[in-house]
């Protein structure tokens, strides 16, 4: 460091231009760019008698009527042509009751009861708490259902899982 | 970030270089002793662009022998998260000791501007107020509550290089540029501080920081000419 007059202006200057990127850096609030609404994924199968296996089955008219939130009541009223639906839980609740009429024009109505525990997650600073589900029982009817089963009971956000197989 | 630091170290290797090519010099003995003070005016201009992140940092380095520089940081800071869903404060103090190396092997005893290397230990120790949170599934199911305040400390090593450079007699400007990895981040939990003095966003693992230090030396006699 022999030449001190020649090392002030880049340290100076240097100095200025990391202290300005930086600065510049200094980020505003991050918004919450994640789904932090669990869904139960449902899936529905049909036995295929000629191939002797459960094969996808995308019903035609279906009322997947929940009783128990009213703004999810009509959720999928009248739904056609699928077979995967997205269902939801309420967390100050420990049970919830959804009603399935395959095809609302003539099949009899089953209902489902998921019970289930409910866990306040955290997902990060700009989004906050939300819930999360585990799954304990899942009672049914049989008026029109073959079975129904667990498949993975943790309800989270996370795609591509299905938590529930409906079978007829 | 490198690219800056490229100028300086090549205009120093020339200096060097030209030494170099007169007869070897031994290397010069301390015959004073040397403790900066320095204070980071960064943080000055860093509180006034953020509303959410307060800091103030200080640091000290005392020259042991053979370039090698005993260095300290302390300071102490405050963040705020204050989003719709979720709020709450933080406080926090650091302290980090280690060394710094000069680059460059001092020529005349009262040359005290450095380019430097350095290593660094730190902990922050902060205290997490309680925290407001709010959910709301869009389904009508809201709910609220409060997660309770709590400390932790945060333990990290630190890669640090940077220049100082004396303008006037005694008086440095200097900046340092860190990097930082934590090493017990997971103790910080879900409620993670956006700013730790001394450490910064407590989000991840690694973080990095700079400081514009202006600093004063005291010196004063002592050891062999």
């Amino acid at each position: 460091m022999a030449n001190k007059q020649a090392h002030k202006p880049v340290v100076i200057t240097a100095g200025i231009c990391l202290f300005a990127f930086l600065a510049a850096c200094n980020s505003a609030d991050n918004p919450c760019l994640v789904p932090t609404l669990s869904t139960v994924a449902v899936h529905c199968s049909r036995f295929d008698a000629t191939s002797n296996t459960y094969a996808d089955t995308a019903l035609q008219n279906a009322n997947f009527v929940c009783l128990d939130i009213d703004s999810a009541r009509y959720w999928y009223y009248g739904a056609k042509g699928l077979s995967n639906f997205s269902i939801v839980l309420a967390p100050l609740k420990d049970t919830v009751r959804w009603t399935l009429q395959v095809d609302s024009g003539y099949s009899m109505t089953d209902t489902l009861f998921f019970i289930y525990e409910s866990k306040l997650t955290f997902y990060s600073n700009a989004c906050g708490y939300a819930y999360t589900y585990h799954l304990k029982q899942l009672p049914y009817t049989r008026h029109n259902l073959d079975s129904v089963a667990i498949i993975n009971p943790e309800i989270t956000t996370k795609a591509n899982v299905q938590n529930v197989g409906i079978f007829f | 970030m490198l690219l800056l630091l490229c100028p300086v170290m090549v205009h120093a290797q020339e200096v060097a270089d030209t030494v170099t090519s007169a007869p070897a010099a031994p290397a010069v003995q301390a015959s004073q002793k040397q403790l900066r003070l320095g204070f980071d005016i960064s943080r000055i201009t860093r509180n006034l662009l953020s509303d959410k992140v307060r800091s103030y940092e200080v640091s000290a380095d005392y020259y042991f022998k053979k370039e090698l520089y005993f260095a300290a940081e302390a300071g102490f800071g405050s963040s705020t998260v204050n989003y719709p869903v979720l709020r709450y404060n933080s406080d926090n103090f650091f302290v980090q000791a280690g060394i710094d190396k000069a680059l460059f092997t001092r020529k005349r005893p009262n040359d005290w501007s450095l380019a430097f290397v350095g290593l660094r230990y730190g902990v922050a120790v902060v205290k997490r107020g309680a925290a407001d949170y709010n959910t709301d599934d869009g389904l009508g199911n809201k709910t609220s509550g409060t997660i309770p305040s709590d400390y932790f400390s945060l333990h990290w090593l630190e890669l640090a290089g940077g220049m100082k450079l004396e303008l006037f007699r005694g008086v440095f400007a200097g900046w340092t540029v860190r990097s930082k990895f934590a090493l017990n981040q997971k103790s910080v939990g879900d409620l993670k501080p956006e700013g730790i003095a001394g450490f910064g966003a407590a989000e991840k693992n690694l973080a990095f920081d700079f400081n514009f230090y202006i600093s004063y030396a005291l010196r004063w006699s002592g050891g062999r000419k």
